[in-house]
């Protein structure tokens, strides 16, 4: 292995970790606000990249392409989550989770029938020939990836400490009858989180669509890998989230560089169950948190 | 001079704390088998987490539970009920899923006789049928006893918050427990539903020899039923002794009415 | 009393099937055939979803376990049929006891997260071991399924060993949620914390299910091997896992009766769509919705509702305590 595979390697590595990182955080958004862990932000990558496909290929210019698919993916965030997310928040986990997968199979179908089972790639953001740096190549996609993922990053931050509406999504997810006792809707912090979330999944697809064939079923695996991330991150932390979602992906592009990608997967998830695990049992031996504790 | 195996329940300097709050610290008292005794003080004094860790729901940071001489620090929930401890919470926790009805829910109590697994369950069938027949039985008749024998075949969701408490408290009997564990039993009882459980507690009291530990805000209740009162505030204990004892406490006092009521009424 | 005649009638029904339509169209007798074997999974999943309360997205794990064992060590190793099905329960039950052991101390959506991982864990190992299991390509020249000696290379005999074990697991399931044992499960269920005061060790009960419900996929995936002679890594992951989740739903969550028929319904389906392949996502997807939004009680209950409106239509109200009483039985 040589120098030139090391820095290949760790370009991969920002791709995906921006990627898994923009995917934990949609995921970790939505969690917030309502303690509901969505199995169907995958979709939304799919959507996302599937729809800048096809807008650039009628024509359409790329900025206003992805304006236009961010928009459409936010709306449909919107429409789920008032239409089927709201009216069962109240039921058990099981009925709400199989609700997301519902939401997800339903997407996913409609992919199908709207673009087959063909994979596509969309244009690249700019036009040029990949930089050759020591040895490596590196995709001007890479740099848009890069770059957009670092400023929506830094809206949400300041979204998240120095706005209102941020102010109030903090103020649900720590204490959602608290924060509704002194007028904050959480309905509709739990609204606008479904928004943010659909369109930061709908992001990551469509800055990667220049880079990988997407098809109707990828958006499976950027979502579970959205999940370990969450899961390593703290569940509820959207900086842990960021944060080991670029750890997952360097672990992933070096793992893929020097492992078979087969059992990169398996890697992935065992880790994915080992979070999970280690994060209950450190809670073990305390009271769960209805029993109060007076 | 009091014989050792005199007091069924011994807590030592017990503590527990989590997230950075201490919510019991160094608590110690004794129950004598067959009283009832109470525990008593603010909310977030350290009540439930007491319950919680006698009823091993919670491991505590140090100290000691002994039951009939045996020492239960620590064990498993499942393990201590099967000792002979039972117990009721503060939020009614009656099983509604999969249309558990309220027979359903105090036959859950009888564990310590029924103790089912799966290939008992589908091998040895009729000697399951037979215990089974005999528990449901045991079962109507508690039922009956506080007062619901003819709402046995609903959902625990059709009764009064008053009914649901009794439930539980039959679900609690029927495994025929040495000491009772209750939290907040009256809570939410209006006063005719208190004085039909303050008949009932003295009724189990006698008629089966249950040592009954008890939290309890309602001091009409608490005064005029229980033998024995430990009172708690931020996690320690402040006082113990018979209810005319604490009445008159001025720690208690001050605890449960403030430093200012302290300063105007007794001091001033 | 009524739902015993009504279950052997239907038994009957099943047994008669095939020496009916046998010889007419051999292919509704294999269709039968991996209904029965949907069936098993989806009633294995209600014990565990329904009853227990485990969110379990990793249930085609299991059937793939069972599947690719009876399908590894016949084809290859050129063990008898009902050895290689014996080594599918024994992995697949003990690799569900170290599984729940663990991993049953999680709960609600992390317990969901786990499982899928597991779903796809499991189809990963599948694709890549690609020198034991075909890989993506396959795995072929499975035999039938045989005992004693005698082939059951024909469909109509399958067809009765199929359907004995689905009497066996349906017959088991019911039995066991209907014994102390399934309030047991309603506990746990319920509420772990209340339950473990009560005496009731959550943690083994948990695994205990676990397994019981794992085996039961696994000896479906064993069946399945020994039918389709062919295994492909697509038909055990996790849409599969999916696929059968819905179907518990579909039918009625926690009722054994109702994933039997949401098994049945699903399977059915794209027999009468035939451009449906393409459609099959959506349609799933857009049925559980529908299932969750309106009716939680799925097909079972509908069936249910159904047939108190038909005994009150036929019989007048000095009956009614009869209805009632049946209303309450804890079969379902």
């Amino acid at each position: 292995m040589d120098l030139s595979q090391i820095i290949q390697f760790t370009f991969s590595g920002l791709t995906l970790g921006s990627i898994y990182a923009l995917m934990a955080v949609s995921l970790t958004i939505v969690y917030n606000a309502s303690k509901v862990i969505s199995f169907s932000q995958g979709e939304f990558f799919v959507f996302g990249a599937l729809m800048m496909v096809t807008l650039t290929s009628i024509g359409v210019a790329i900025p206003i392409a992805l304006v236009l698919s961010l928009v459409m993916a936010a709306a449909l965030g919107a429409l789920i989550e008032r239409m089927l997310i709201k009216p069962i928040l109240g039921s058990s986990v099981g009925t709400i989770v199989t609700m997301t997968i519902a939401i997800s199979l339903a997407l996913r179908g409609s992919a199908l029938l709207t673009w087959g089972r063909s994979s596509f790639v969309s244009q690249p953001f700019s036009q040029g020939e990949p930089l050759r740096i020591l040895g490596a190549s590196l995709q001007l996609q890479v740099l848009w990836i890069c770059g957009a993922t670092g400023a929506v990053l830094l809206l949400i931050w300041l979204l998240f400490e120095r706005t209102k509406v941020g102010l109030a999504m903090r103020a649900c997810s720590d204490n959602s009858l608290g924060a509704s006792l002194v007028g904050i809707s959480v309905r509709r912090v739990n609204f606008f989180a479904w928004i943010f979330g659909s369109s930061m999944g709908a992001l990551a697809g469509i800055l990667v669509a220049p880079l990988y064939f997407v098809q109707y079923a990828s958006g499976v695996m950027p979502m579970l890998s959205g999940f370990v991330a969450m899961a390593i991150g703290g569940m509820t932390s959207t900086l842990g989230a960021v944060i080991a979602g670029m750890v997952l992906g360097f672990l992933e592009a070096y793992g893929i560089g020097f492992i078979s990608s087969q059992f990169a997967d398996v890697i992935i998830f065992t880790v994915l169950i080992v979070t999970l695990l280690v994060r209950t049992r450190l809670l073990a031996g305390e009271a769960s948190s209805d029993e109060g504790g007076m | 001079m009091k014989r050792p195996d005199d007091n069924i329940l011994r807590v030592e300097n017990v503590v527990k704390s989590f997230h950075g709050v201490t919510a019991v610290s160094d608590v110690s008292f004794d129950v004598k088998r067959g009283s009832i005794k109470a525990i008593i003080g603010p909310n977030g004094a350290g009540k439930t987490t007491l319950l919680n860790v006698i009823s091993g729901i919670m491991r505590p940071n140090a100290g000691r539970i002994y039951f009939n001489n045996n020492n239960i620090t620590a064990l498993p929930p499942p393990v201590i009920a099967l000792k002979g401890i039972g117990r009721t919470f503060q939020l009614i926790k009656l099983f509604s899923v999969n249309n558990a009805s309220v027979l359903d829910n105090v036959l859950l109590g009888a564990n310590r006789k029924l103790n089912p697994g799966i290939l008992k369950s589908l091998l040895l069938r009729s000697r399951m049928n037979k215990q089974e027949r005999s528990v449901q039985d045991t079962a109507l008749k508690i039922l009956k006893f506080v007062g619901l024998g003819n709402m046995a075949h609903f959902s625990p969701l059709a009764l009064s918050f008053g009914s649901q408490r009794m439930v539980e408290l039959a679900r609690s009997l029927i495994g025929e427990p040495a000491l009772l564990l209750l939290d907040e039993p009256a809570s939410g009882l209006n006063d005719v539903e208190v004085e039909n459980f303050r008949e009932t507690l003295l009724a189990i009291q006698q008629a089966w020899g249950i040592t009954i530990l008890l939290i309890e805000h309602n001091m009409k209740l608490v005064m005029t039923v229980a033998e024995d009162i430990v009172v708690v505030d931020f996690g320690q204990k402040i006082a113990e002794g018979t209810p005319a004892e604490i009445g008159k406490n001025p720690q208690v006092i001050r605890a449960y009415l403030g430093e200012d009521y302290m300063k105007r009424e007794v001091v001033g | 009393m009524k739902t015993k005649f009504l279950l052997l009638f239907v038994v009957l029904l099943l047994a008669a099937y095939p020496i009916v339509m046998g010889k007419s169209s051999p292919y509704s007798v294999a269709i039968m055939i991996v209904l029965g074997v949907y069936v098993i999974l989806a009633v294995s999943l209600d014990v565990l979803v329904g009853f227990a309360g485990q969110i379990s997205l990793g249930h085609a794990a299991f059937f793939a376990i069972g599947a690719y064992t009876s399908g590894i060590f016949t084809a290859k190793y050129d063990l008898p049929p009902i050895l290689a099905l014996l080594i599918g329960q024994a992995f697949s039950g003990s690799l569900a006891w170290l599984i729940g052991v663990s991993v049953l101390a999680l709960r609600g959506y992390y317990l969901a997260m786990a499982t899928l991982g597991l779903s796809a864990i499991v189809y990963s190992l599948i694709v890549g071991f690609q020198s034991v299991t075909g890989g993506a390509s396959g795995l072929r020249d499975i035999p039938p399924f045989s005992l004693f000696g005698f082939s059951f290379d024909e469909y109509v005999y399958y067809y009765y060993v199929v359907w004995a074990v689905v009497c066996l697991v349906v017959g088991s399931s019911l039995l066991l949620v209907k014994s102390s044992f399934g309030r047991t499960l309603t506990a746990i269920h319920g509420d772990e914390t209340a339950a473990g005061t009560l005496g009731i060790y959550c943690d083994k009960i948990k695994t205990s299910v676990f397994v019981f419900a794992s085996m039961f996929a696994a000896l479906a995936g064993s069946l399945y091997a020994h039918y389709t002679s062919f295994l492909a890594p697509d038909d055990f992951g996790i849409f599969t896992s999916i696929h059968i989740l819905i179907m518990v739903f579909l039918g009625g969550i926690g009722t054994i009766y109702g994933p039997a028929l949401g098994a049945i319904f699903l399977k059915l389906l794209p027999e009468f769509t035939h451009s449906f392949r393409d459609y099959e996502l959506l349609v799933n997807g857009l049925i559980l919705i529908t299932v969750l939004v309106f009716t939680q009680k799925g097909l079972w209950g509908m069936f249910l509702a159904m047939r108190k409106r038909f005994m009150e239509a036929f019989r007048s109200s000095g009956v009614r305590k009869r209805e009632e009483e049946m209303d309450e039985e804890p079969v379902i």
